[in-house]
């Protein structure tokens, strides 16, 4: 019987030890990890509006199909609007952030959240270097963003968007047939990963396309 | 005789174990013993004339660079096995002709336009880690062919994947036009919902000839079938994996056609062009019945060519991929040793035991 | 003794080469070298925190709850680990994901917990942590690098070598077995060939 009580103090004394432990380091660093989500979230939202743009953020109801957040970004007489929306891709939900004017062109997309295979899914947040380790190591780092959601800049929603798989990455591309791409309102897959690829646009092709016609509707 | 410790076994060199302690009473029955003349080497060039006739016809669907890939993977092929025997000291065992096997089916397995390093690359990981880390021929439990292809697949899907149009009659060389494959075509046709609108008429003398997109030995169905009739008439395969393995795909695709009719005249042209494209050809006569990765019984054999073949429709029908047939022959060469403890046959006069 | 027990946690009891422990974890996170590095110092940290505690509560715990004990210690510097990445390393915590909180169960500090901290004294117990997370961050950090270079021709962000093509297997989860088994194959060769 003694035996029992001495198990249930240990544990019970090593639990609220654990937990007190845990707790302040809770406390400490609580404020740090909302900073810092709400840190990339405004960098990420700088990121894919117009530059200079006026953002301001809305909360809306789930009612008439508005999504439950989102920010307009206003530049002078130009209104765009941002939102959250994802799809679910090969292996995980892929999350991004996009930014559509008012006449459904994409102004900027970035991937928030994904968890697709290694070197295959994962390249949609892929930034391409041509730097090499013994001269860009220690250089300044260059600013680029991630080539896959970079071409979804000038697509239409309102249209589909078509899928190339011929023509090899986007990034491998020249000028010119980067414009044909356009022209077709098309993006090329990554390779390997045409699940993952098929999902972000099939998202953007019906969620963003909803959430759009949703805000216009409503007459913001 | 002193018989090593298990110790000794594994830290030495077995051959010298082997060879200079013990000697190992290998014959375990009286005299007189039959001799009969057919050996490794003379079944591996059998075989290798057997894939003479796709090799022609390779060359005359895809131009001369399919030739020289499949030569450059038969070397390399080679060269590593050398290489790897002498590394492990070992005497060479490439005069058994199974690694330039290796190499020849490994290149028929990939597409006629993949750069020539690629192959090089493929050829060394199937001899070197599908073969020669587990033992060499006789000890690897799957397909070296289907081993370094898969691998491949694996590295460089995009390349793997890219196709060039067939020229029968020209004898040319690689323009770079990328040109899908039949069972492509069929794949895209189903997604975009256009599949009814197929001839099927028209693809099966062009899939019947090999003029068509694919990999370098895999397109000429009648190329093929010669060689099938060779190694079956030399009792080198038999008839069950191959039927098995063909005719679960057939009957399957006659089944599931697409058009929502079962078992009618009018849709067997589906199940036909099915059988007639891919790899199905020259993985059924070829790499299922591969004598290493392959059951010995004939329940077995048949156990096996059923599962590669529902397996080749189930990639096919379902998967991402448009072709199954490696991957099917792989997936089945791992339960090998299942099927073959479940279909040992009975000691004569042995019991069940009853529980 | 510091360096005694170094050369024997990355060298002779070699987590992941020789012991073969934490395969997991090493197989799941070694695609690229930050976060292989990122991963083995996480480890280390937890490693030589839980044994130092064990090790200075071991006589206060019966033998009977003796595990979950440990289990409880180690769980609580994880979650520390991870609140403090979380903070401070938003990036390499979104990379690692899953695999930080999966380090309470990474044989590698369990078994070093039951092996070493419940039977030396602190200090001892102090440097084991150290030298044996130090040798799971360099097995990491090899494995990394072969498999970033070969499978996607990299390392941190950089191009490595010019004109090849990487081998996207290397970074798919064979390519992991494959490196696992390629290093134990040359360590075994070249300790096999020292002997004789």
């Amino acid at each position: 019987m003694t035996d029992i009580i001495k198990l249930t103090v240990v544990l019970t004394l090593t639990g609220v030890v654990a937990a007190l432990l845990i707790a302040f380091t809770n406390s400490k660093t609580e404020a740090k990890i909302r900073d810092q989500a709400i840190q990339a979230q405004t960098s990420a939202l700088e990121s894919i509006m117009t530059p200079g743009a006026t953002i301001t953020e809305v909360v809306g109801t789930t009612e008439n199909g508005l999504p439950p957040q989102y920010w307009t970004g206003v530049n002078g007489s130009d209104t765009s609007y941002a939102f959250k929306t994802g799809s679910f891709g090969y292996s995980s939900t892929i999350v991004y952030l996009v930014c559509v004017s008012s006449d459904g062109t994409i102004q900027g997309m970035s991937i928030l959240e994904q968890n697709e295979t290694p070197g295959l899914g994962t390249r949609v947040q892929e930034i391409i270097s041509n730097k090499y380790l013994w001269n860009g190591l220690f250089s300044k780092k260059e600013e680029s963003s991630p080539w896959f959601t970079e071409q979804f800049k000038g697509v239409n929603i309102f249209k589909p968007v078509t899928i190339e798989k011929s023509s090899g990455e986007w990034h491998k591309m020249d000028k010119e047939s980067r414009e044909k791409l356009l022209q077709n309102n098309g993006v090329t897959a990554i390779t390997g990963a045409t699940i993952s690829t098929r999902a972000v646009v099939s998202g953007i092709e019906s969620q963003a396309k909803k959430y759009l016609n949703a805000i216009k509707g409503n007459g913001l | 005789m002193i018989l090593p410790k298990t110790s000794e076994i594994t830290d030495k060199n077995p051959q010298v174990v082997s060879g200079e302690n013990i000697n190992l009473q290998l014959n375990i029955s009286s005299s007189p013993h039959i001799r009969h003349s057919e050996t490794v080497p003379s079944i591996m060039l059998w075989v290798i004339g057997a894939l003479v006739p796709s090799m022609i016809a390779s060359v005359l669907i895809f131009g001369f660079r399919a030739l020289f890939l499949t030569t450059l993977s038969a070397i390399t092929a080679v060269a590593v096995e050398a290489l790897i025997c002498k590394m492990m000291k070992r005497a060479s065992t490439i005069g058994d002709f199974s690694a330039l096997i290796t190499g020849i089916l490994l290149a028929f397995n990939l597409s006629p336009s993949l750069p020539w390093w690629m192959v090089v690359l493929g050829s060394a990981f199937s001899i070197a880690v599908a073969k020669m880390a587990f033992g060499g021929l006789g000890s690897n439990f799957i397909n070296p062919a289907l081993a370094g292809r898969a691998f491949l697949m694996a590295c460089y899907p995009a390349e793997m994947t890219s196709w060039v149009a067939p020229k029968l009659g020209t004898i040319s060389g690689i323009n770079g036009i990328t040109s899908a494959t039949p069972l492509a075509n069929i794949k895209s046709a189903m997604a975009n919902g256009t599949f009814q609108a197929l001839d099927f008429q028209d693809a099966i003398i062009n899939l019947f000839s090999g003029n068509i997109g694919g990999c370098i030995g895999e397109t000429s169905a009648i190329a093929l079938l010669i060689g099938a009739v060779i190694l079956l008439y030399k009792h080198i395969i038999g008839f069950t994996i191959p039927v098995s393995f063909i005719g679960t795909v057939f009957l399957l695709f006659w089944l599931f056609n697409g058009s929502g009719q079962v078992f009618t005249s009018g849709a067997i042209i589906v199940p036909f062009y099915h059988i007639l494209s891919g790899g199905l050809f020259l993985g059924a006569f070829f790499m299922a019945t591969d004598m290493v990765t392959s059951p010995i019984t004939r329940k077995g054999k048949l156990i096996f060519g059923l599962g590669c073949g529902l397996l080749t429709f189930t990639i096919r029908k379902f998967g991402g991929y448009p072709e199954g047939v490696s991957y099917s022959i792989l997936i089945m060469n791992l339960f090998v040793p299942h099927i073959e403890r479940y279909t040992r046959p009975k000691i004569y006069g042995e019991v069940k035991k009853r529980d | 003794m510091i360096k005694e027990n170094l050369k024997r946690g990355i060298f002779s009891e070699n987590p992941i080469f020789v012991l073969l422990l934490g395969l997991c974890p090493s197989l799941a996170v070694s695609t690229s070298l930050v976060n292989g590095i990122g991963m083995g110092l996480a480890a280390t940290f937890v490693l030589t925190c839980s044994n130092v505690i064990i090790s200075m509560i071991k006589r206060l715990i019966p033998d009977k709850v003796r595990i979950p004990c440990y289990i409880v210690v180690i769980a609580t510097f994880v979650t520390i680990v991870q609140l403090l990445m979380k903070a401070y390393l938003p990036a390499l915590d979104k990379q690692l994901g899953i695999f930080v909180p999966l380090i309470v169960v990474n044989c590698i500090i369990l078994g070093r917990a039951e092996a070493y901290a419940s039977k030396n004294n602190v200090f001892k117990s102090f440097i084991d942590g150290i030298a044996i997370g130090l040798g799971f961050t360099v097995s990491l950090s090899v494995l990394s690098i072969i498999r970033e270079v070969l499978g996607s021709n990299k390392l941190f962000g950089l191009k490595v070598i010019p004109s090849f093509n990487p081998m996207a297997v290397f970074i798919l989860a064979p390519g992991g077995f494959f490196t696992i088994a390629l290093v134990m194959m040359l360590i075994r060769y070249y300790s096999n060939r020292k002997k004789v």
